[in-house]
């Protein structure tokens, strides 16, 4: 059963369409990499799913319904923003995971810190821009979720990091639940890809799977996305 | 998860007002120590301090009510905040309820902090005498003296609530504009309340053509004082669910967070 679907979905923002006509349907269990340059409306439509924004045509169902309480409980939510309150100490902000979000495993989040190297008891005030950017990725994959959106989730951190949290990314997410990566950072996270979509200019030019691609057009999804958005 | 909401938002906001409170109080102790052993240098420095320290307790609970909101919700602490599995109103009400809180207790401290340091003692015991023997020289005694505390407290709270609202409404509206949010919320403010006073201004002429006044005027006292604060109850609790409506409708609708 999917677990997002939407229909002739369109957001404009006065004159300008930032995401238009577009139609997925995105099933349990898979890994989706929604790839596109900047501006391409990757953003626009993890809002969107987020009720962060309100679509302006258009139907979005996630699990069955509208965005709402409901599925706020359902989704975990990576924007590419930095949400977290400065005067807040990591442990401060697990509490109130804890409290907010049924589903939050607040032993993973630990163990993931632990490795992390990241004390719990720090201010968030005195973190790096890249840890703060770790600490958020925690806080989402501890959660055991139906549908994990990740916009941006390796833009700012290092390599070392990045593998590490790709490995985190397969191995918390649940069989059960779905995982849409938004990124332009194509070849780091190809290979835990099931399904790519890619995004130009708002509109959905390409929807496939990993395996199509390479058993298709013989070539890697990064190679693929270069010929596709050819500047 | 609306006393979840209001449990991390007097956690956010005790951590600036607690200490506020404290050092206020202190203040006014040692003020009273000096004024009591006449030493005039230091109490002359104290007085000063506690001035600007009662002053800076209500501007920044001013500024505490405003960033509460928006901060929080409007910048990208937002993202956070709209992405909880919980209601619009619970944010907003959230907000609203601390917020008011705060602005209570900012009273209540400066007036203890004002009976600490007055020289002749002043208690409450002595400003209930004082109001209702004020009550009693126009006439008024017993139960309708506490009629009228409680429709005062009343008014005064509906006040508060609505112009709170009124900053919510402000800041709500400037989500339809991309850029400089927080001067278009000064704007709106202006706007609300240029449209408040027309609106009051038209009120007027007609209230005196209707001849409202002169019946108002040919009531006893009593009536005079409930029929007022019935009034203004009533102006308030429109005025604030106007801009509860607003604000709502702004934030479910219209978020658009940078």
């Amino acid at each position: 059963m999917a677990i997002l679907d939407c229909s002739g979905l369109t957001k404009t923002f006065g004159p300008k369409r930032a995401l238009s006509n577009v139609s997925l349907s995105i099933d349990k269990g898979r890994i989706v990499g929604l790839l596109g340059p900047n501006g391409s409306g990757k953003s626009t439509f993890l809002k969107l799913c987020n009720k962060l924004l309100t679509p302006s045509a258009g139907t979005l169902l996630i699990n069955g319904e509208a965005p709402g309480i409901k599925s706020k409980s359902l989704v975990s939510y990576l924007p590419e923003h930095n949400y977290l309150a400065d005067w807040m100490r990591v442990c401060d902000i697990i509490s109130f995971f804890r409290d907010f979000y049924e589903d939050f495993d607040a032993s993973k989040a630990t163990e993931m810190l632990v490795s992390l190297k990241i004390g719990e008891r720090e201010r968030l005030k005195t973190l790096s821009k890249g840890t703060k950017e770790k600490v958020q990725l925690i806080l989402v994959m501890a959660r055991q979720a139906q549908l994990y959106l990740l916009d941006e989730p390796i833009g700012g951190v290092d390599p070392a990091a990045r593998s590490y949290i790709l490995n985190t990314i397969i191995k918390n997410y649940n069989p059960e639940a779905a995982v849409i990566i938004s990124t332009h950072l194509i070849s780091d996270i190809e290979p835990i890809l099931d399904d790519v979509i890619f995004l130009k200019d708002g509109e959905v030019v390409l929807k496939s799977s990993v395996d199509e691609i390479r058993g298709e057009n013989g070539v890697s999804v990064d190679a693929l996305f270069r010929e596709v958005f050819k500047c | 998860m609306l006393g979840k909401l209001i449990k991390y938002e007097f956690r956010a906001t005790g951590r600036v007002f607690l200490p506020m409170f404290g050092a206020l109080i202190i203040v006014a102790v040692i003020n009273r120590l000096f004024s009591s052993l006449s030493y005039k240098t230091p109490m002359i420095i104290g007085t000063a301090t506690s001035v600007v320290l009662i002053i800076a307790i209500f501007v920044i609970t001013l500024i505490i009510t405003l960033q509460r909101f928006y901060k929080n919700l409007l910048t990208n602490e937002g993202y956070l905040m709209f992405t909880l599995p919980v209601s619009t109103d619970s944010l907003i009400f959230s907000k609203l309820i601390t917020a008011s809180v705060w602005n209570i207790l900012s009273l209540i401290i400066v007036a203890v902090a004002v009976c600490i340091m007055a020289v002749s003692d002043i208690s409450l015991s002595g400003i209930i005498e004082a109001v209702s023997g004020f009550l009693a020289d126009i006439g008024i005694g017993g139960i309708t003296a506490a009629v009228i505390i409680v429709e005062a407290v009343v008014v005064a709270l509906s006040a508060l609530l609505s112009g709170i609202l009124m900053f919510y409404a402000c800041m709500s509206v400037s989500l339809l504009m991309n850029k400089h949010r927080i001067l278009f919320s000064f704007v709106a403010f202006l706007v609300f309340n240029t449209v408040g006073q027309i609106l009051g201004g038209i009120a007027v002429p007609i209230a005196m053509a209707l001849k409202l006044e002169e019946k108002f005027l040919s009531w006893d006292l009593m009536t005079q004082i409930h029929s007022g604060a019935g009034l203004l109850f009533l102006q308030n609790l429109i005025v604030g669910a106007v801009f509860y409506i607003l604000s709502r409708f702004m934030l479910k609708k219209k978020l658009n967070l940078e």
